[in-house]
C-alpha cells in the first residue's frame, strides 16, 4: 500500500505555484525581525546624541522616524498576516481537494462502517488543524525565532559584555513556557474529556427522558449531574490557576532579569560593573523587554505544532484508507438485453449475505423483490446499481457491468429511487441535473412531468429556479420523493431501481407516487425491492427472498393460488402487520 | 460552595450574577485596582533607575540612589504581578462558578418540564444551550469585567500619571485617542458582517461535504462525484476570498488604530525630548513617559470591545433563560389522593389520547377494564395505536376521558404515579451506567436479583466479565438487543408497581425465551396486572384478555381462545404468524 502524503504535496504544490508570495512571506519575517531593533537605537541615539549633549535639533526628525518605525511594523505585521492566510487557505484547499478526489475512489463499504461524523470532522476540524500548523505554528515560529536572534544580535552590538546573561536567560525563559504551555495543553485536554462528559450526560438523560419521566427519576437526574459538572469545574480550575499565574511570573522574571541587566552595564560599585552610557542602558532596557514576547510565543508554537501533528496523522491515516480497484470500461449498450443476475454470491467480510442467486428480467418486465428484513434485498439491489462487485457470478444490464460501467454512462443506463430521497442545496433544476451539464432543461422539465409534478413545480415561487434544500421547504414528502423519481428518469435510463419507494407513506401519497412510476416506469425495465406489496400489483414477477436465497418466483396471482406462505405473508402485509 | 440559585419567576438578570460569589468579586475587584494603578510604578522606577545611574555615572548621586530605585523597581514590579494574580484567578472563579451553577440549574429545569413539552425539545438544540450558550455568557462576563479593569481603569490610570509628569504633552498627545475609539464602534459593523459571511462561506462547505458523505452512494450511482468537486472547488475558491477580505481588514484595522493612537508619540518624543534637553525633564523621565504612553495606546482599540461582547452575550443569555422558565411538569407536584382498595386497580372509560404537537391519528373511545393479578394483550397493525395507548396510560401526558387506578383518576395521582405505574416504552433506553442502576435506578425496594430471574436475565449476568457492576455503555452497547431489553423488563418489574405497561417487550427476544418469560410472569404475577402491547401473538395464549386496536379504536375484544374461533383480524394474523413461524 502506497503511504500517501497529501500534505506535503499539497504544501510543495501550493509554495512552488505561488512563489512570489512565499518569497514576499519570508521577507515580511525578515522585515519584522529586522524593524523591531531599531526604536532601541533611535532612543540610545537620543539620549547619548542629544541628551547629554544638550542638543535640540534634529529630535524632532528622530521623533518622526521613532513614529515611522512604527509605521512600518504594523505594515509589515499586515502583509505578513494577508499573505500568511493566502497561502495557508491555499494548502487547505488543495488538502480539501485531494481529499475529496480520495473520497470518491474509497469503496462505498468505507461509507457504510464509518460514521458521517468521523469523515466530516477529517475533512474539516483535522485539516483545520494543519491551516493552525502552518499560520500559527511555523510561520510564527520562524517568526519569532528570527526576533530572538535579532535581539540577540542586536544586544551583542550595543553591549557585548552582556551577552553571557541573554544567552542563559534565554533557554530559562523557554523551559519555563515550555513547562507552563505543555501542563496548559494537558490540561485543556482533561477539560475537553470533561465537557464531552457533561455532553454524553445531558444526551443520555434526555435521550432517555422517557425513562427518566417514567420512573420519576428527576431529582436524581440533577444529583447525577453534578457529577460530571464537579470534574470539570476542578480541571478548568487547574487551567485557571496556571493561567493566572504564568503571565505575573513572567513579568516579574522580566523585570529582574531587565533589572539585572541594568545592575551589569550601570556603575555599580563593584568589579563587575560595565559603567555603560545612559543611552546604552536605555536601550538595553528596552531590548531584553523585548525577547520575552517571542520566546513565549516560541513555546506556544511549539505546542500547537504538536497538538496539530495529531491532525495530520489523521489525514495521512486517511490518506492510506485502502481504494477501490475499479476499472471503468466502456461498453456498448444493448438495449434487446434486459437485467440478468447470474450465480450472484455476497458476503460482508466473512458473514454470507447472498448464496448464488439467479433471476433473468426480459426487457420492460418490471419485478419486485421481498422477503422480510435480513433476507439480502437490500444488498442484491447494490449490486445490481454497481455499488458493490459481487464475489462470485456477475450482473449484466443491456449487457453492461454495472460495477465498471464509467461515471458519464450510468444514468443512461439506470435510475434508482431510494428509500428516503436526497435533496441537496440548489434550485429543483440542480436537484434533478446534480450538476450534470448535459441535461438539457427540456428534459428536466419533461421529467417533472411525466411524473406528475410539473403544477407542483410551477406553484413555486421562482418555479425551476426556486432553491430547495435541507428539509426540502414547500414540498411534501410525497413531493420530494417524485423529485427523486424525476432525477432517476431525466436521464432516459434503460432499468429503474426502486428501493422501497412509498415506505412511511399514507395511502393516498402512496397511490400517487405509484401512478407516478407507472408513468414513468413505462418501456423501461423495474427491478424494485420492497416488503410491502399493495402497490407493487402491476409487477410482472415477484421474488420471494428469504436467507440470501430466492425462494420463490412467479407472478402474483400463480404466487398467491399455489403457495401458502406467499398467500399468508401477503395476508399479514395487507392487515398493516409488523412482519419482524 | 455549592449554591444552588432558586428558580426566579421573573426574568434573571444576567449582572445580578456576579454578585453571587461576594468573596471572588471582591477579591477581584481589589487585584484589578490595585493592580491597574500601581502598574505605572513600574515604568516609572525603570525611568527612575536610568535617571540614578546616569546621576552616579557623573558623580552627581550615592550609588545607593541607584540600588533604592533598582530594589522598588523590582518589589513594586512583584507587588503589583501579586495584585494581577489575585484579580486573574478571582475573575476566572466566577467564570467557573457560573459555569457549574447555570448548568446545574439550567438541566434541573429542563428535567422538570412535562414530558409533553420535552417531546417538542430537541437534544442537539437543549445541549447547545447548556454547553455553548452558558460558555459564551460566561466568557462574555469574564471579557467584559476584565476590559474594565485592564482597559478602562488602566488607561485611566495611564492618563493621570502622564498628566502629573506633563499635561500639555499628554493632552496634545492623545488628540488621537478617542478618534480611535469612534472609528473602531465604526468598524464594528463591517467587521461583524465579513465574519459572519466567512462564516457562513466554512458553514457552507462543511454542509456541503455532510451531503456528499452521506449521499455518496446516490452520487456514485448518478455517476457525479467529479461535477460535485467543481462545485466544492468553487466553494473552496470563494472561501479563500473571504476569508482573505477578512484577514485584510481585521490585519489591517488594528495594526492602523494602533498608528492612529501611537502617533502622539511624536509630541511625546519631540516635546518630551526637548523637555530633557532644557533639563525640565530628567532621562528616567523621558523614558518612564514614553513606556507609559506606549502602553496605554496600546490598549485604545480594545475600549470599543467591552460593551460589544456585554451584548453579544444577550442573545444567549436570552436562550438560557427561556428554558430556565419552563413549564414544570404536573407528576413532580404533592398528591394527597388515597387508593380505594374495593375499586377495580384499572378503569378505562372512553379514553381518547393523541401524543402532544403531533399528526398521529391516537387512539380514540377506548374502554375496558383491568383486574388485579390479570395479563391483558394489546394488539394491532403498524400505526394502529397500540404505543398511544400505552403512552396515554402510563401518565405522562394529558388525555380526554377518564382512567381510574383504584377509583382514582391518573391524572391526579401526581407524585404518587411512577410508585403505581411501571411503564418499558417501545423504546427500551438504557442508561450507560451498570446493571444495578439501570434495574433499580436508585429506587430501594431490595434485591434485583427476583426481577432478573423474572426477565431470564440471571445467566447472561455471569457471563458479564463485572456481573451485575458492568457498565452497559453508551446507548447500551456492551449488552445484545435482546439483553437490554429483558433489562428494562426487570426494571419495570422491581418494585412494587401494580400496574405494568409493557410496550413490545419481546420484539429482540427468540420465542422460546419470550414464552418462558411469560410463564414467569404468569407464575409470580401475584395482585399485579401486566397490560402487553405486541403485535407477536403466539404469547398471546398466556393473557386473561386480548384486546385489538385497528384504526385507532378497539376493533376486537374477548379472551384469546375466543378470539381465534371467530372469523376476523385476529384469528387471521393468529394463523398467518403460526405459519410463518413454524409451517404449519
Amino acid at each position: 500500500m502506497k503511504k500517501e502524503r497529501f500534505i506535503n504535496d499539497a504544501a510543495v504544490y501550493v509554495l512552488k505555484s505561488n512563489w512570489w508570495l512565499a518569497a514576499l512571506l519570508l521577507l515580511t519575517i525578515i522585515a519584522s525581525m529586522a524593524i523591531q531593533l531599531i526604536p532601541a537605537f533611535i532612543i540610545r541615539q537620543i539620549i547619548d546624541e542629544h541628551f547629554a549633549k544638550g542638543i535640540v535639533q534634529g529630535i524632532w526628525l528622530l521623533a518622526i522616524w521613532y513614529l515611522a518605525v512604527q509605521a512600518g511594523v504594523n505594515v509589515v505585521a499586515f502583509v505578513k498576516t494577508v499573505v500568511t492566510t493566502v497561502l495557508g487557505q491555499k494548502i487547505l484547499n488543495r488538502i480539501r481537494m485531494l481529499m475529496a478526489q480520495r473520497l470518491s475512489k474509497l469503496p462505498i463499504q468505507y461509507f457504510t462502517n464509518t460514521p458521517v461524523g468521523e469523515i466530516m470532522s477529517r475533512l474539516t476540524t483535522d485539516v483545520d488543524a494543519i491551516n493552525t500548523l502552518f499560520s500559527s505554528g511555523i510561520i510564527g515560529m520562524a517568526t519569532d525565532l528570527f526576533k530572538i536572534v535579532g535581539l540577540l544580535v542586536s544586544l551583542f552590538i550595543i553591549a557585548p559584555q552582556l551577552i553571557w546573561l541573554e544567552i542563559t536567560i534565554v533557554p530559562l525563559i523557554f523551559l519555563i513556557s515550555n513547562y507552563y504551555r505543555k501542563n496548559i495543553f494537558r490540561f485543556q485536554k482533561l477539560v475537553r474529556s470533561k465537557v464531552a462528559d457533561i455532553y454524553s450526560f445531558i444526551q443520555e438523560w434526555l435521550r432517555g427522558i422517557h425513562t427518566v419521566k417514567a420512573y420519576s427519576l428527576e431529582e436524581n437526574g440533577k444529583q447525577r449531574f453534578r457529577e460530571p459538572l464537579e470534574s470539570h469545574f476542578a480541571a478548568i480550575g487547574k487551567i485557571s490557576l496556571y493561567d493566572s499565574l504564568f503571565p505575573c511570573l513572567m513579568q516579574t522574571i522580566r523585570a529582574v532579569v531587565i533589572a539585572l541587566a541594568l545592575w551589569f552595564g550601570a556603575k555599580n560599585g563593584t568589579f563587575l560593573s560595565l559603567a555603560l552610557s545612559t543611552g546604552t542602558l536605555a536601550a538595553i532596557a528596552d531590548l531584553v523587554g523585548r525577547i520575552f514576547a517571542p520566546i513565549e510565543a516560541l513555546a506556544q508554537e511549539f505546542q500547537t505544532i504538536q497538538q496539530a501533528m495529531a491532525g495530520i496523522s489523521r489525514v495521512n491515516e486517511f490518506a492510506s484508507e485502502p481504494i477501490e480497484d475499479r476499472v471503468y470500461i466502456d461498453q456498448p449498450i444493448d438495449k434487446s438485453q434486459g437485467l440478468v443476475i447470474d450465480g450472484v454470491t455476497f458476503s460482508y467480510g466473512s458473514v454470507p449475505v447472498l448464496h448464488a442467486l439467479h433471476a433473468r428480467l426480459m426487457p420492460g418486465e418490471k419485478a419486485v423483490f421481498i422477503g422480510r428484513s435480513g433476507a439480502g434485498k437490500t444488498t442484491l439491489m447494490n449490486i445490481v446499481a454497481g455499488l458493490y462487485r459481487p464475489k462470485e457470478g456477475f450482473v449484466r444490464i443491456c449487457g453492461v457491468d454495472p460495477y465498471t460501467i464509467p461515471p458519464r454512462k450510468r444514468r443512461r443506463l439506470l435510475g434508482i429511487v431510494p428509500q428516503m430521497p436526497q435533496i441537496f442545496d440548489g434550485t429543483v433544476t440542480e436537484n434533478i441535473t446534480l450538476g450534470d451539464e448535459t441535461i438539457s432543461q427540456e428534459e428536466v422539465e419533461a421529467a417533472v412531468k411525466a411524473v406528475g409534478l410539473g403544477e407542483t413545480i410551477n406553484a413555486l415561487p421562482q418555479g425551476f429556479a426556486t432553491v430547495i434544500g435541507e428539509g426540502a421547504a414547500g414540498l411534501s414528502s410525497g413531493e420530494t420523493q417524485l423529485l427523486s423519481l424525476a432525477r432517476a428518469i431525466v436521464a432516459n435510463p434503460q432499468i429503474l431501481l426502486l428501493d422501497e419507494p412509498t415506505s412511511g407513506m399514507d395511502s393516498k401519497t402512496e397511490q400517487r407516487v405509484f401512478s407516478a412510476i407507472r408513468t414513468a416506469g413505462t418501456g423501461r425495465t423495474i427491478f424494485s425491492i420492497s416488503h410491502r406489496l399493495s402497490g407493487i400489483i402491476d409487477a410482472d414477477r415477484v421474488f420471494v427472498m428469504a436467507g440470501g436465497n430466492i425462494v420463490k418466483s412467479g407472478s402474483s396471482e400463480e404466487l398467491y393460488e399455489n403457495d401458502d406462505w406467499y398467500a399468508m405473508y401477503q395476508k399479514t402485509i395487507n392487515a398493516g402487520w409488523d412482519l419482524s | 460552595m455549592k449554591k444552588i440559585i432558586p428558580i426566579a419567576t421573573n426574568k434573571p438578570r444576567l449582572i445580578s450574577y456576579l454578585f453571587k460569589y461576594p468573596k471572588q468579586f471582591v477579591l477581584h475587584a481589589i487585584g484589578g485596582i490595585v493592580y491597574n494603578t500601581t502598574v505605572i510604578f513600574g515604568a516609572v522606577f525603570l525611568g527612575k533607575t536610568i535617571d540614578a545611574a546616569n546621576l552616579v555615572n557623573n558623580d552627581e548621586a550615592p550609588l545607593s540612589l541607584f540600588y533604592l530605585y533598582l530594589f522598588a523597581f523590582i518589589a513594586s514590579t512583584i507587588f503589583f504581578q501579586l495584585a494581577r494574580y489575585v484579580k486573574r484567578l478571582n475573575s476566572r472563579a466566577i467564570t467557573n462558578l457560573m459555569n457549574r451553577d447555570i448548568r446545574t440549574e439550567l438541566m434541573a429545569s429542563i428535567l422538570n418540564m412535562p414530558m409533553s413539552d420535552l417531546r417538542q425539545e430537541k437534544i442537539g438544540d437543549l445541549m447547545s444551550r447548556i454547553i455553548g450558550d452558558v460558555e459564551q455568557v460566561s466568557s462574555s462576563v469574564l471579557t467584559t469585567v476584565r476590559e474594565i479593569w485592564d482597559t478602562i481603569l488602566l488607561i485611566l490610570s495611564y492618563f493621570v500619571a502622564c498628566m502629573l509628569f506633563s499635561p500639555k504633552i499628554t493632552l496634545l498627545a492623545s488628540i488621537p485617542i478617542p478618534i480611535v475609539v469612534v472609528l473602531a464602534q465604526l468598524l464594528r459593523t463591517p467587521l461583524y458582517k465579513l465574519s459572519q459571511r466567512t462564516r457562513k462561506v466554512a458553514s457552507g462547505i462543511n454542509i456541503h461535504l455532510q451531503h456528499n458523505v452521506s449521499g455518496i452512494s446516490l452520487l456514485r450511482l448518478f455517476g457525479l462525484e467529479r461535477s460535485d468537486r467543481r462545485k466544492l472547488n468553487t466553494l473552496l475558491e470563494e472561501q479563500l476570498r473571504w476569508s482573505v477580505a477578512l484577514s485584510a481588514l481585521q490585519g489591517g484595522a488594528t495594526p492602523l488604530f494602533m498608528l492612529i493612537a501611537a502617533s502622539g508619540i511624536i509630541v511625546v518624543v519631540g516635546m518630551g525630548g526637548e523637555n530633557v534637553v532644557n533639563g525640565v525633564w530628567t532621562v528616567g523621565v523621558f523614558t518612564a513617559y514614553l513606556g507609559m504612553f506606549t502602553a496605554m495606546t496600546s490598549r485604545t482599540p480594545s475600549v470599543a470591545r467591552v460593551m460589544n461582547t456585554w451584548h453579544g452575550a444577550k442573545a444567549s443569555w436570552d436562550r438560557i433563560c427561556a428554558k430556565l422558565q419552563g413549564n414544570n411538569d404536573d407528576n413532580l407536584c404533592k398528591s394527597e389522593v388515597s387508593l380505594r382498595a374495593s375499586e377495580p386497580l384499572l378503569q378505562v372509560n372512553s379514553l381518547s389520547f393523541r401524543y402532544p404537537f403531533s399528526d398521529d391519528s391516537g387512539v380514540h373511545a377506548i374502554s375496558f377494564t383491568a383486574q388485579s393479578g390479570e395479563v391483558i394483550g394489546i394488539t394491532g397493525p403498524i400505526g394502529s395505536g397500540k404505543s398511544a395507548l400505552a403512552a396515554a396510560l402510563s401518565g405522562l401526558f394529558p388525555y380526554e376521558g377518564d382512567v381510574f387506578v383504584k377509583g382514582v383518576p391518573l391524572r391526579e395521582l401526581k407524585e404518587q404515579r411512577s410508585g403505581i405505574i411501571s411503564y418499558m416504552d417501545y423504546e427500551q433506553f438504557v442508561f450507560s451506567a451498570d446493571v444495578v442502576f439501570n434495574v433499580a435506578l436508585d429506587r430501594d425496594y431490595g434485591d434485583i436479583s427476583p426481577a432478573l430471574e423474572l426477565a431470564s436475565m440471571t445467566d447472561d449476568i455471569t457471563t458479564f466479565e463485572n456481573g451485575l457492576e458492568t457498565k452497559l455503555m453508551e446507548r447500551g452497547l456492551r449488552v445484545s438487543g435482546g439483553q437490554r431489553q429483558r433489562i428494562t423488563l426487570a426494571r419495570a418489574w422491581y418494585g412494587q408497581a401494580e400496574i405494568l405497561l409493557l410496550d413490545d417487550p419481546f420484539s429482540a427476544i427468540d420465542v422460546s425465551m419470550e414464552q418462558r418469560i411469560m410463564q414467569n410472569i404468569r407464575s409470580s404475577l401475584k395482585n399485579r396486572t401486566v397490560l402487553l402491547f405486541s403485535h407477536r401473538l403466539s404469547t398471546f395464549e398466556m393473557t386473561d384478555k386480548v384486546i385489538v386496536i385497528d384504526k385507532g379504536y378497539i376493533s376486537q375484544i374477548g379472551a384469546h381462545h375466543e378470539l381465534v374461533q371467530h372469523d376476523g383480524l385476529y384469528r387471521d394474523i393468529y394463523h398467518a404468524q403460526r405459519f410463518m413461524d413454524t409451517g404449519n
